[in-house]
């Protein structure tokens, strides 16, 4: 343990990481769910942690609301790194995240065609920055269509509008 | 669990204190942190609250208990 004078202290590791694992294993175990983490970097330099063990499917019921305060909470229990910045976190399990995001981007072509159609804005359901960050990227080499967000989180909903 | 995650959001970790009432059937865990941590865990409009409750409710159901978070300021 000690004798080369390198000491890493429990939630401060390479750009506190483990802060993000030790926080998601003790939710995971209030929960009583039985399961692992594993984190990985994406090309977007997002952190990855992914849930997999027989509890996991515990975590996508009721709309993915477990799954999305693990991962507003694991975005704030990640500690800065060692300059200053903030990563993005994603806590996914059983490939929720791919399923919703599909679910987001067919959401988005139908408000955008709904908008076209008649010729007005169509305002969305209130979302999180993560689900909104998906309808604006879905929709935005659209050339025919604008989205604005609106409003103070957590009721900041996006606004899809034919382009000028 | 509680626990665990507060102090994961704080800066002052070994203010981090939890107590468990019953309340009309209901396990309440009342959660203290140091006055300067009370947005740390209460967050922009509420959410990490919001995060830390909708944890505490399921974990309360899958004991097969109501639970609920109060967080004391």
């Amino acid at each position: 343990m000690s004798g080369d004078g390198h000491i890493v202290s429990p939630g401060e590791g390479p750009d506190g990481v483990e802060g993000l694992r030790t926080g998601l294993r003790a939710a995971l175990e209030g929960l009583g769910v039985e399961a692992d983490v594993t984190i990985s970097e994406d090309e977007e330099d997002t952190l990855v942690a992914v849930v997999e063990g027989p509890g996991a499917q515990r975590l996508i019921e009721d709309g993915g609301e477990v799954l999305d305060a693990l991962q507003h909470l694991g975005g704030r229990l990640l500690g800065p790194s060692s300059d200053g910045r903030r990563r993005r976190v994603v806590v996914d399990a059983a490939g929720y995240r791919d399923r919703r995001a599909e679910a987001l981007r067919g959401l988005a072509a139908l408000a955008a065609e709904e908008a076209l159609e008649h010729g007005e804005e169509i305002e969305l359901d209130a979302m999180t920055p993560q689900d909104r960050r998906i309808v604006h990227m879905a929709l935005q080499d659209r050339l025919d269509i604008v989205t604005r967000s609106e409003g103070e989180e957590p009721r900041r909903r996006i606004i899809v509008e034919p382009a000028e | 669990m509680v626990v665990a995650l507060a102090r994961g959001l704080v800066d002052q970790p070994d203010q981090v204190r939890v107590e468990e009432e019953q309340e009309g059937g209901e396990t309440v865990l009342a959660l203290y942190v140091a006055e300067d941590d009370l947005g740390q865990v209460i967050g922009r409009g509420g959410r990490i609250a919001h995060s830390l409750r909708v944890l505490v409710r399921h974990a309360g159901s899958a004991r097969g208990v109501r639970a609920r978070l109060e967080i004391v300021d």
